[in-house]
C-alpha cells in the first residue's frame, strides 16, 4: 500500500512537473506577446518593454521559469497577466463549474450508456438494437456544437422549456449535459454492448445459470461485473476529458468552465493563466488515472495481480 | 418480468432522480433575479469588456462603448466625428503649443461632489506617467507631445505639448476620475461613486455585466439625460447562433452589430412584426493592404490593376448579404474627413489586364491558360467573414491571370507577421476612426511598427509633409484641406485597395424604444431608450 501511495505522488510530481515545463516553454514560441494583448497592439513600444519588465517577462526564460517554478511550490499560482487579478480564486469558480457540468454528464452518460449497452447485448439483432446502433454511431460522429445548437434550439427556443444559457440554477445545466452525456453515452454503450455478448458465451455463465440464479443476478453480478471493465477505461478517459473543459459546449450554452478559460487565457497570452490551468489539470488526470486503477482492481482484483 | 424490464426500470428509476434534482431547482423559464425590474434592459455582447477602468482601457470595443456611459470624458463626438464638449465647457488652443480647457461647472461623480481641474490633471497623469505597482496605461501613445499638465484655476487646465499636436483635442476621450481614485488597484472602481456618467457598474463576471443608473446623475451636454432605464444588463454571448436565439427567444432585448449578416436579412425580411432593424453605413472600414518592400506590389500598375479586378459588388452581394458600401477612401461618405476619390477603382478586367501588361507581368498563355502573370498570399486571422473574403478575392483575381493563395493565422500570430512585415497582402478593417489624424497613424512614413500602423511601409514625402501640417494646424478647415490633399494622393498610389464600409445595424424586439445607431456603433443613447 505505502508502494502504490509512493508510486501515485511519484506520477503525480512527474506528470505535473513534466507538463507545467513543457507547456511554460511551448507557450513562449507561439508568436505574439502578451503587452500587444493587453496593451493592444497600437501601444508604444516602450510601454510594452515596459509591462513586460514589471511582469518579469524581459527576464531570460529560463530565469523566468525558475521564478515561476519556485512560486508554484510554494502554492502560489500567480496573478493574471491581463488585469494583475490572483489567479486561484478564478480557477476555483471556474473548476467547480466544470465540475459540476462534468460530474452531471458523467452520471447521465453511464445512466444512459448502461441502459442502452444491456438492452442492446440482451436484444442483439433486434429491430431495436439496429436502431440503437445508428443512433449511436450518429451521436458519436456529431460534433458537439450540432447537437448542442440542436438540442438548444428545440428545447430552449422552440418548445421553451429549458434556459438557453447557464447561470440560472441547476435547469440551465440540463442541455449541456444531455448534449455531452449523450455522445459519451454513445460510445459507452457500443463497448459495453460488445464486450457482453462476448461474456455471454463464457463458461462461468453457463454454469451461473445451471446453479439456478436468475436472469438478472447471471446478468448484473457475473456478466455486467465482467463486461464493465474495457468501458472502465474509455469512462476514466471519458470523465478526465469532461473535467479539462469542453470548449465547445461551454460557447454554445454560455457556461463559464474550464476550458473557455483555457482559450482565452492562450488568446491573450496570458502566459500565468494558462500554466496554471495546466497544472490542474495534469493534477485531475493524475487523480483520475491512480482512481481508474483502484476501481478496476475492485471488478477484477487480477488487474492489480498482474 | 424479464431481465431487461428489471434492469430498466432500476436505471430509468435513476435517470428519474437525476432530472427530478434537476427539476427541483425551479423554473427553467425563469430569468435571472437581477432582470426582473421592468425598465430593465437586456443587451447581447460577443465578448466580455477587458476593463472600463479609464486608465486601463485598451483597443477592446466593447470596454470603449461602456467607458462613457459611465465616466464622462472632457470630449465626446457628433455622429459625424466631430469633437463635442462634455465635461469641458470650452476648449482652445492658446497657441499651438498651449491647450487650455475650462471644465463645465456641476458636473457631479457619484460621490456627491463636482468634477474639478485637479481630478481632470490627476486622470491624464495617470496616462502619461502611470504609478508605481500599477501596469502602464495602453492610451499613453496619444499623449505622447503633452510636457507639462498645470492647473490654472479651479475649473481650468493647461496642457502644454512639446510639438504641435492639433488631434490632442479628439484624444481627451478619456473617462474623468476623481484624483482619490487614481492610485486604486486596477479595475477596482466598482460600487465607491466615482462614476459621473449616465449609469454606474454593478456588476461585472464573466457571464453577465450589469449597469444600474446613476441616481446623482447631473447630466451633461453630449452625455445624455437621465436615463429611463433603471438598469441594462449586458450579456456576454460568445457563440453566434445563442445570440440570434437568445434575442428570439426574448433572453435579449437588443444586438448591435454581433449577428452573422444572413440573420440579420431574416429579422428585416421575416420577423418584422417582432422585431424593428435600424441600419446605417459604419465607421468600418474594409481594404485589401499591400506591403510596397514587396516587389510585386512596389509597382503602382500591380496595386491598381488587383484593386480594378475586384468585383466588390458582387462580394457585398454574395458574402455579405448586401451588408455594406463599395468604398473608395479611408472614411465613408457622412464623416467629417470623407474625401471623395477621383480615381475610384471601378471594376474592370480588361484594363487591370492592360495595367499588369504594362507593367511587365504579361499572361503567358491568354487569361483561359494555366500559366499565370503572378502569384501571392493573402493573410487573414481566424475569422470566418474575412476568409471567405480573401476567398473571394482570390477568385475573382484568378481570372486577370493571378494566382492567390489565402494563409488563415490565429489573431496575435496575424499581428505578429504584419508588424515584422512577415506579410505580403492581407485583409482587414479599420474601425472607430474619429480624427483625421488617424492618416497619419497608417500612412505616414515614420509610423512603421512598432511605431505606429504603416504596416506596408508606404512612404510618400509630400503626404508625410501634409499630415504633419495637418497635426500642426488647429485651424479646422485647414486641417481638412491637408487631409484631403494627401487621401488624394493615397487614393492615386494604392497602397491599400479600399474594399467596403460595412453597415452597422441594431436588432431590437418592439418592447425597446428611443435606442438610436451611431455609425461607431457606441451604445449613448441607452440614456434616451424605454421599455414600452
Amino acid at each position: 500500500m505505502t508502494r502504490a501511495w509512493i508510486a501515485f505522488f511519484a506520477r503525480l510530481a512527474f506528470v505535473t512537473f513534466g507538463v507545467v515545463t513543457l507547456v511554460f516553454y511551448l507557450q513562449r514560441l507561439i508568436p505574439g506577446s502578451p503587452a500587444d494583448a493587453v496593451l493592444g497592439p497600437d501601444a508604444l513600444q516602450s510601454d510594452k518593454l515596459r509591462w513586460l519588465a514589471a511582469n518579469g517577462l524581459d527576464k531570460p526564460i529560463f530565469e523566468q521559469y525558475i521564478d515561476y517554478i519556485t512560486k508554484l511550490f510554494q502554492g502560489d499560482l500567480g496573478r493574471k497577466l491581463v488585469d494583475g487579478r490572483p489567479i486561484a480564486p478564478l480557477l476555483v469558480e471556474r473548476f467547480f463549474a466544470t465540475l459540476k457540468l462534468a460530474s452531471c454528464s458523467f452520471v447521465f452518460s453511464l445512466l444512459l450508456a448502461l441502459l442502452l449497452g444491456i438492452y442492446g447485448a440482451i436484444r442483439a439483432g433486434s429491430r431495436v438494437d439496429k436502431f440503437l446502433s445508428v443512433l449511436s454511431l450518429l451521436m458519436i460522429s456529431a460534433p458537439t456544437f450540432i447537437t448542442g445548437t440542436l438540442f438548444l434550439w428545440i428545447f430552449a427556443v422552440w418548445l421553451d422549456i429549458f434556459p438557453l444559457t447557464g447561470g440560472n440554477g441547476l435547469s440551465s445545466l440540463i442541455l449541456p449535459t444531455v448534449t455531452l452525456g449523450s455522445a459519451l453515452a454513445a460510445l459507452t454503450s457500443r463497448m459495453l454492448r460488445g464486450s457482453l455478448l462476448e461474456v455471454f458465451h463464457e463458461d462461468y455463465i453457463r454454469t451461473a445459470f445451471s446453479k439456478g440464479l436468475s436472469k438478472y443476478q447471471v446478468y448484473t453480478r457475473h456478466a455486467l461485473r465482467n463486461a464493465v471493465l474495457p468501458a472502465l477505461t474509455i469512462l476514466g478517459l471519458q470523465l478526465s476529458s469532461l473535467l479539462g473543459g469542453s470548449v465547445i459546449t461551454e460557447q454554445v450554452f454560455t457556461w463559464p468552465g474550464l476550458g473557455s478559460l483555457m482559450i482565452e487565457a492562450v488568446n491573450q497570452r496570458d502566459y500565468n493563466l494558462v500554466s496554471a490551468c495546466v497544472v490542474v489539470l495534469a493534477f485531475v488526470h493524475v487523480c483520475l488515472a491512480a482512481v481508474i486503477d483502484v476501481v478496476q482492481q475492485l471488478f477484477d482484483p487480477r488487474v492489480g495481480v498482474e | 418480468m424479464t431481465y431487461f424490464d428489471c434492469l430498466a426500470r432500476r436505471l430509468t428509476r435513476a435517470l428519474g432522480v437525476v432530472l427530478f434534482v434537476f427539476s427541483l431547482s425551479g423554473s427553467a423559464r425563469g430569468s435571472s433575479p437581477t432582470v426582473d425590474e421592468p425598465q430593465t434592459l437586456r443587451v447581447a455582447f460577443d465578448t466580455k469588456p477587458r476593463s472600463v477602468d479609464p486608465r486601463f482601457v485598451s483597443t477592446d470595443a466593447n470596454s470603449q462603448y461602456l467607458e462613457p456611459l459611465l465616466f464622462l470624458p472632457l470630449v465626446g463626438f457628433s455622429e459625424t466625428g466631430v469633437p463635442q464638449e462634455v465635461v469641458a465647457e470650452r476648449i482652445t488652443f492658446q497657441d499651438p503649443k498651449t491647450l487650455v480647457v475650462k471644465i463645465r461647472e456641476g458636473i457631479r461623480f457619484a460621490l456627491g461632489r463636482n468634477i474639478d481641474a485637479d481630478d481632470v490633471i490627476a486622470t491624464y497623469s495617470f496616462i502619461r506617467e502611470g504609478r508605481a505597482g500599477l501596469p502602464p496605461s495602453p492610451r499613453r501613445g496619444a499623449f505622447e507631445r503633452i510636457k507639462a499638465i498645470e492647473k490654472m484655476s479651479l475649473r481650468e487646465v493647461k496642457f502644454i505639448l512639446s510639438e504641435p499636436d492639433s488631434s490632442l483635442i479628439s484624444n481627451l476621450v478619456i473617462g474623468v476620475l476623481p484624483k482619490e481614485a487614481i492610485n486604486q488597484p486596477a479595475d477596482e472602481l466598482m460600487g465607491k461613486g466615482y462614476e459621473s456618467g449616465p449609469f454606474k457598474l454593478s456588476k461585472a463576471q464573466d457571464e453577465e455585466w450589469i449597469l444600474s443608473r446613476n441616481e446623482k446623475y447631473s447630466g451633461a451636454p453630449f452625455a445624455g439625460a437621465f436615463p429611463a432605464l433603471s438598469q441594462v444588463v449586458f450579456k456576454i454571448l460568445p457563440d453566434n447562433n445563442t445570440r440570434y436565439a437568445a434575442l428570439l427567444k426574448g433572453d435579449v432585448d437588443l444586438v448591435q452589430n454581433s449577428l452573422d449578416t444572413d440573420k440579420v436579412v431574416e429579422f428585416v425580411n421575416k420577423r418584422s412584426a417582432d422585431f424593428r432593424v435600424e441600419m446605417r453605413t459604419a465607421d468600418s472600414t474594409a481594404f485589401l493592404a499591400f506591403n510596397l518592400k514587396n516587389k510585386f506590389f512596389a509597382d503602382v500598375r500591380v496595386r491598381r490593376a488587383i484593386a480594378l479586378a475586384i468585383n466588390r459588388e458582387e462580394i457585398l452581394k454574395f458574402t455579405l448579404q448586401g451588408l455594406g458600401q463599395v468604398a473608395d477612401s479611408m472614411f465613408p461618405v457622412g464623416h467629417t474627413y470623407h474625401h471623395a476619390n477621383k480615381m475610384p477603382a471601378n471594376f474592370n478586367l480588361r484594363e487591370a489586364e492592360t495595367l499588369l501588361d504594362a507593367a511587365g507581368y504579361k499572361d503567358p498563355d491568354g487569361s483561359k491558360g494555366p500559366a499565370v502573370r503572378g502569384s501571392f498570399t493573402i493573410k487573414v486571422p481566424l475569422n470566418r467573414e474575412r476568409i471567405a473574403v480573401a476567398k473571394a478575392i482570390a477568385g475573382q483575381l484568378k481570372k486577370i491571370g493571378l494566382k492567390v493563395a489565402v494563409e488563415v493565422l490565429e489573431f496575435n500570430t496575424f499581428l505578429k507577421h504584419l508588424n515584422n512585415g512577415n506579410v505580403q497582402a492581407w485583409i482587414a478593417p479599420w474601425i472607430g476612426y474619429k480624427d483625421g489624424d488617424h492618416l497619419h497613424f497608417v500612412f505616414h512614413s515614420s509610423r512603421t511598427p512598432p511605431l505606429g500602423a504603416n504596416r506596408g511601409f508606404y512612404s510618400n514625402k509630400k503626404v508625410d509633409e501634409l499630415l504633419d501640417l495637418a497635426k500642426t494646424e488647429t485651424a479646422f478647415a485647414k486641417r481638412q484641406a491637408y487631409y484631403d490633399e494627401a487621401q488624394e494622393i493615397i487614393s492615386a498610389e494604392m497602397p491599400y485597395a479600399f474594399l467596403w464600409y460595412r453597415t452597422g445595424f441594431v436588432v431590437m424586439n418592439k418592447r425597446v424604444s428611443g435606442f438610436k445607431l451611431f455609425p461607431d456603433g457606441r451604445y449613448d443613447s441607452l440614456t434616451t431608450t424605454s421599455l414600452r
